[in-house]
């Protein structure tokens, strides 16, 4: 009976694999602009909000997803808050669905942070990169940033929200990680996320300053000391996260692209075309949940039940969604994380 | 809360999705938003609660599981799963 209930931040237990009718999380990436510049940011992000879904379309969509029995959805960007109707949005769903939002968290004053709480936001995943103020601002562009993400956190956290600060593990922050792990006690997170970098937008343009080879990734996270009142959630050895097979996404555009992280390689159909539904059975989608991989990495598979790994990092460094996911240390098979594949940079990729 | 008349039913907002493979249920709890990982015996106490009077739900639970845990084991089970899903209310007074 201890194990009545199980926090859900641990995420599905993920073996034997169910097959859903439909994912367990979808994240709404509910637009492409935000006001800072950073160096990591994977959708590359334009002050440009033309294309996107307007407000009655992602009303509508949010309506498909009560309808169809769906329990959690995610928000992200870009920057969820610089669309000046998100907090419509928000109150659209009306607690019908768990919801989740990412956020730079500099938007957040007290007032915003009791709206959010009394339209029931579940949690905030607020990217934080450094716990050293000058790097988050140069990683974010964006003078004060630090200063004001982290007031946006401690209204978060005094209106009641819960909080999990996610720091995207680089060459800027690995040689300080411990600090970044405190950071998260001092402000009373009881979540920390600890990311690998992604291939993706901006980001891969700023590879060769800011990727770190898996071994410099290992070290970084094995001498970590993790307080008692945070946990600490990562995606690498032993918990590949392989988690196409749960999740899915939408891009500001309404293109579903399965995960945020498959963005640049994957479209399964437009939801203001068809049902949600019909493009989770995209054949490609299909294959992806089915975890059909050339190699699998037993510790994490016993584990986690992982196959693989992520299926955004095979693909981006060997070309292929068989490939095995080369930031697992067992089956990196010789790649060198600081060496991006060429035709990663072409803009025709 | 507790029930004027002693009855119990899940709470009506409250959104259950089962995974049968893995024995579990996830429930969302509109009220104090968090989804939960309900495990077949928390999965079973809801489903026992249609409104009827504890002591009925009780009897029910400990009838299912005593030859297999027996009785005095099942009924401390469904004594501290029901507190748990009353508590996370998950479970409600239905009168």
């Amino acid at each position: 009976m201890n194990e009545l209930f199980r926090p859900q931040s641990e995420g599905l237990s993920a073996w034997p694999r169910p097959k859903l009718d439909k994912p367990f999380k979808l994240t709404i990436c509910v637009t492409q602009t935000c006001s800072m510049d950073c160096q990591l940011c994977y959708a590359d992000c334009k002050n440009d909000p033309t294309q996107e879904l307007s407000t009655a379309q992602w009303k509508q969509f949010i309506d498909e997803l009560v309808d169809d029995n769906f329990l959690h959805i995610f928000f992200e960007g870009g920057e969820p808050f610089d669309r000046p109707d998100f907090e419509e949005l928000l109150a659209h769903v009306n607690r019908r669905l768990y919801v989740a939002i990412r956020t730079h968290a500099i938007g957040i004053d007290s007032e915003r942070a009791q709206r959010l709480k009394n339209m029931g936001v579940g949690r905030l995943y607020v990217d934080l990169f450094s716990a050293e103020p000058d790097v988050q601002d140069d990683l974010t562009g964006t003078p004060g940033s630090y200063k004001r993400a982290v007031s946006g956190i401690e209204n978060a956290l005094a209106a009641g929200i819960k909080v999990t600060i996610l720091g995207i593990l680089s060459r800027r922050n690995h040689e300080n990680l411990q600090a970044y792990i405190n950071l998260a006690e001092e402000l009373g997170a009881d979540q920390v996320g600890v990311l690998r970098l992604y291939p993706l937008g901006r980001a891969k343009q700023n590879w060769s300053e800011l990727s770190l080879s898996v071994d410099q990734m290992m070290t970084a996270l094995n001498g970590l000391r993790v307080p008692e009142t945070v946990q600490l959630v990562q995606s690498w050895h032993p918990k590949d996260g392989n988690c196409c097979w749960q999740n899915a996404a939408v891009s500001p555009t309404g293109q579903s692209i399965g995960c945020p992280y498959l963005r640049e390689y994957v479209d399964f159909g437009n939801i203001t075309e068809k049902p949600f539904l019909d493009t989770w059975a995209h054949p490609l989608y299909q294959q992806l949940r089915d975890s059909d991989v050339e190699e699998t990495c037993t510790e994490c598979s016993a584990t986690q039940g992982t196959l693989g790994g992520c299926r955004s990092t095979a693909y981006a460094f060997h070309g292929r969604f068989t490939a095995s996911d080369p930031y697992c240390i067992h089956n990196n098979q010789g790649v060198d994380l600081h060496d991006l594949p060429e035709r990663l940079l072409r803009k025709d990729t | 809360m507790t029930s004027r008349n002693g009855c119990y039913a899940k709470t009506p907002d409250v959104v259950l999705r089962t995974f049968e493979e893995w024995g579990h249920t996830y429930a969302f709890t509109p009220s104090e938003p968090d989804i939960i990982d309900l495990n077949s015996t928390a999965y079973f106490i809801v489903e026992l609660c249609d409104g009827r009077p504890y002591g009925q739900i009780e009897n029910d639970f400990v009838a299912t599981l005593s030859q297999r845990v027996g009785a005095d084991i099942a009924r401390s089970q469904f004594q501290s799963g029901f507190a748990q899903l009353l508590q996370r209310n998950i479970i409600s007074a239905s009168d």
